[in-house]
């Protein structure tokens, strides 16, 4: 396992808990969460509260989990990144083995619970999602292939599948088209980011689509993405599964997705400072997915 | 500011780091400090939530 140099010195001085608390990233955590909660929200069935507290707590936690180990992995790629060399270990505010022992611990501790307070299948689904982020995309894909956030988009996908599988024990169609949705999200999602902030991928060493493939490549992958997930999205309405609160609102929504990665798919401009398009589509990309989510919890409690 | 001596187990500059300037003591004991307090809520938390989890499955 490589264990590159970080640039910045150590100081030696004992990490704050603030420290721990960034390497969680709680902002990303904040939609892995919603996801969750919308999965067991979604769910048919009752839990009881606490228990479902405590599924969205061990959601939370395992992405943390995996989110630490990542950083821990990443550092030296990390210190390359304008965007990222502020984080606790570049900017050699912790020691990586503090890290690594942060991360292993708890994924070990939110697994646990998962399958003590919940069900084993949850727990499962959450230990696979926090080994697929950490050894399949971080550790295999990250470095290796322009590829690389599509196959990884699949950890950021199981949040819906674990709050699903915490309410009823097994997994549906509906938890699997959720899953669908945000893995083909993730493309158009993360490429309008990498298109905007091209160089700092291209400084690391990151092969993203953007740094291999070129632009072109990029816009136009992304505007293909982006027909599959608008279908797997508004589908459920057709197929049954969810009532017309979602079927509209999520129609509505993919449509705007689509017309914003259209623009993305056909511009030509190639200065960052002037991609608004690009910057729109990755805003609009995160509002789509809170917004879609949303829609199907109102509908599913509505229709309930 | 306040002399203390040595933290048990807090890094100290020696003979074999001579170019390593020293750490301040106190702003380890500050961390240190504000880890422990950390720690401490969030396992009074645990228990809490371990305790309504165990009458939640009995219900």
């Amino acid at each position: 396992m490589a264990t590159a140099p970080i640039e910045a010195p150590l100081t030696g001085m004992p990490a704050e808990w603030r420290d721990f608390l960034a390497l969680t990233k709680p902002r990303v955590m904040t939609l892995v969460v919603f996801t969750g909660l919308c999965g067991l929200l979604a769910a048919p069935g009752h839990i009881n509260p606490v228990l479902g507290f405590t599924a969205i707590l061990c959601i939370a936690l395992g992405a943390g989990a995996a989110a630490a180990l990542n950083q821990w992995y990443e550092a030296d790629l990390d210190a390359k990144m304008k965007r990222t060399r502020n984080r606790p270990l570049p900017a050699g505010r912790m020691e990586r083995p503090a890290a690594l022992q942060f991360g292993v611990g708890l994924a070990a501790f939110s697994v646990i619970v998962m399958g003590l307070a919940l069900n084993v299948l949850a727990a499962a689904i959450l230990l696979v999602s926090i080994l697929f982020y950490v050894l399949v995309y971080t550790v295999w894909l990250k470095r290796r292939t322009p590829q690389n956030i599509v196959i990884g988009g699949a950890a950021g996908a199981f949040p819906a599948l674990i709050g699903w599988a915490a309410v009823t024990g097994h997994v549906d169609l509906l938890p699997v088209m959720l899953f669908l949705l945000v893995f083909l999200w993730t493309p158009p999602h993360f490429w309008a980011l990498s298109l905007f902030i091209n160089s700092d991928y291209s400084a690391a060493g990151v092969p993203m689509m953007s740094v291999v493939a070129g632009a072109k490549a990029t816009r136009l992958q992304a505007l293909l993405y982006a027909l599959p997930m608008a279908t797997v999205a508004i589908a459920p309405w057709p197929l049954g599964l969810t009532g017309p609160i979602y079927g509209v609102a999520t129609t509505g929504l993919s449509l705007v997705f689509l017309g914003l990665t259209a623009r993305v798919g056909f511009s030509r401009v190639t200065d960052p400072t002037l991609m608004k398009a690009e910057r729109h589509l990755f805003a609009y990309s995160i509002v789509y997915l809170f917004a879609t989510f949303g829609a199907l919890v109102v509908d599913r409690l509505w229709y309930a | 500011m306040p002399r203390h001596d040595p933290l048990p187990g807090a890094p100290t500059p020696g003979p074999s780091d001579p170019g390593r300037p020293p750490f301040d003591q106190d702003e380890i004991r500050r961390r240190q400090r504000a880890r422990s307090i950390v720690t401490a809520l969030i396992l009074f938390a645990l228990v809490a939530l371990f305790y309504a989890i165990s009458i939640a499955k009995m219900l």
